[in-house]
């Protein structure tokens, strides 16, 4: 069964671009890096190699150009999955990628404490429980959470099923749910009870 | 979005996450730089094969036509060239001098 065709808005500026056309391409530079950028800051956590992925993934635009095929795919869930993979890439080759399976479980911390923390300590627990995530389910999170993709299309960047995606964010929302329960137990216990009232 | 999303737990979560250090802000015009010089390097190889390829179509055209007309042309001449001919030898026939 052939797939139906996807409708892209970016796919007039693409064809343009296609057919050497600079002020479309400035366009659609303009419309796609600051979420290309966004992805692989929060992938990398290094703006050189943020900038770099940015990069290297409108130049694979660019080569891919005259031969894109309208209605097959967004370009932005293109970019996306060539930005991810270019992350996941350069996190293998500095050693710091961690599969799933290497992860270590995420301990329980039980009852924590009703302390509120400044904002700052509170933002480096938050980066720290990201950042101690496998990063597969760091990108589903990204993605879903940051740059509120559907799960049919952060399944089509990963190049997994919806499924899967679901189980990536469970496993990723618990992880995080232990991680940052000594800072937000009474925010995550107040939301439960704000919704069962 | 499923309908995980919409979890409390995870909604709270999505709360505590906004939390997390703001992206830094884009070198933007770096990035736009780069890869615009990008764009015009795979772009510029294509117009010159296009450029170089559009002289060659149009030295063949002329060149074809021209040797067509100038062929057309030597033809004609040659034509006109015996009807001149047989028309001289008709009145040197015909004694026209006797006849004036």
């Amino acid at each position: 069964m052939s797939n139906p065709l996807v409708f892209d808005p970016l796919a007039g500026l693409i064809a343009k671009a296609g057919r050497g056309d600079r002020a479309a391409a400035a366009d659609l530079v303009k419309a796609v890096s600051p979420k290309l950028w966004r992805v692989s800051w929060r992938l990398l956590r290094d703006a050189a190699e943020a900038e770099d992925v940015t990069q290297e993934a409108l130049i694979r635009l660019w080569k891919v150009l005259p031969t894109w095929q309208t209605g097959r795919a967004r370009v932005e869930t293109w970019l996306h999955q060539v930005t991810t993979n270019l992350c996941f890439d350069r996190l293998r080759k500095a050693g710091r990628f961690v599969d799933e399976d290497q992860a270590p479980e995420p301990l329980d911390p039980g009852p924590m404490p009703d302390t509120r923390l400044h904002q700052s300590a509170l933002r480096d627990s938050v980066d720290a429980a990201l950042a101690s995530l496998p990063d597969r389910q760091r990108a589903a999170i990204v993605l879903t959470h940051y740059e509120e993709l559907a799960a049919k299309d952060v399944g089509e960047v990963l190049g997994i099923s919806v499924d899967a995606v679901e189980s990536l964010l469970a496993r990723g929302r618990r992880a995080l749910r232990l991680a940052l329960a000594p800072e937000k137990a009474d925010l995550l216990q107040a939301s439960v009870e704000g919704h069962a009232a | 979005m499923s309908i995980i999303d919409h979890h409390p737990l995870n909604k709270a979560l999505a709360d505590v996450l906004n939390h997390a250090s703001p992206v830094p802000d884009m070198p933007a015009a770096r990035i736009e730089a780069a890869a615009m010089a990008a764009f015009g390097a795979q772009t510029a190889p294509r117009h010159a094969w296009v450029k170089t390829f559009g002289a060659l179509a149009a030295s063949l055209v002329l060149g074809v036509g021209g040797f067509v007309y100038y062929q057309s042309w030597q033809t004609e001449q040659k034509a006109l060239t015996a009807d001149a001919d047989a028309f001289a030898e008709q009145l040197l026939s015909t004694d026209i001098d006797s006849a004036l």
